[in-house]
């Protein structure tokens, strides 16, 4: 779970919910848009989104090769496992303090 | 978010836009589509008269139909793939800003959860109004 403001502007929501899969076992289909952004730690962020509807679906990291992230929003699945990790707290919405109470792992910004 | 003029982007700043209207209505959407569209749990959707906002820069068009059966327009940054504004069938001359693209969001704040019968299972919506679809429908 995410609370950073370019998370606010990819999803156009409040946070992000994602996950971290290794590399190999994830099998991409179809073709993908790429933007590149820097994220604070001056690594790069390699979104890969549907030219069609605009959705990103995965991105990789510059400074974390071995895996790639996916939104969790993709799955559509209800059950789908809650976040454990929350990070960019320091940019959450105040309204959202309430919505995920699921002990986690909470960072003020992004641990090192 | 009850004071006209607002002012949002994507995330590369290829669409930018202003708001010059106060909002008519601003709802956390828990629909299928709005999952994944946003890749996230929720978006949250603030109506605005489409007369009242000022966009610059070419958003492009994904034209499906939603939960409802409803045809919507959701408007994203070609470039960066950033959800911009939906328009929907069902509610005529609203622009329906993806608030996570508006500058300032300290004074946000949803007034009820729709389509909550696809709500992800660790989502609390507390105390605000909630509908299993859209209360318009």
């Amino acid at each position: 779970m995410c609370h950073c403001i370019a998370c606010q502007q990819r999803t156009g929501a409040p946070f992000s919910a994602n996950s971290r899969f290794a590399r190999e076992k994830l099998e991409i289909q179809g073709d993908s848009r790429t933007w590149e952004r820097k994220a604070d730690t001056g690594n790069g962020v390699i979104h890969h989104f549907c030219p069609d509807c605009g959705t990103t679906v995965f991105w990789e990291l510059t400074g974390f090769p071995d895996v790639v992230a996916v939104a969790n929003g993709l799955f559509a699945d209800p059950t789908y496992p809650a976040p454990t990790v929350c990070v960019w707290e320091e940019s959450k919405h105040s309204w959202t303090d309430d919505i995920a109470n699921q002990p986690m792992e909470r960072w003020a910004k992004m641990p090192e | 978010m009850s004071e006209a003029k607002a002012t949002g982007s994507c995330l590369c700043g290829a669409v930018h836009y202003t708001l010059e209207a106060a909002p008519v209505g601003t709802f956390a959407c828990h629909c299928k589509d709005c999952q994944r569209q946003s890749g996230t749990a929720f978006s949250v959707i603030m109506g605005v008269p489409e007369s009242g906002v000022k966009v610059e820069g070419e958003p492009a068009t994904y034209l499906g139909r939603g939960d409802s059966g409803n045809a919507v327009q959701r408007k994203f940054c070609g470039k960066c793939g950033s959800p911009l504004f939906s328009i929907v069938e069902a509610t005529p001359g609203v622009l329906w800003i993806k608030t996570g693209t508006i500058d300032d969001t300290h004074s946000l704040n949803p007034q009820a959860h729709i389509w909550v019968k696809s709500k992800q299972c660790w989502v609390d919506t507390g105390e605000l109004p909630t509908f299993d679809t859209d209360p318009v429908l």
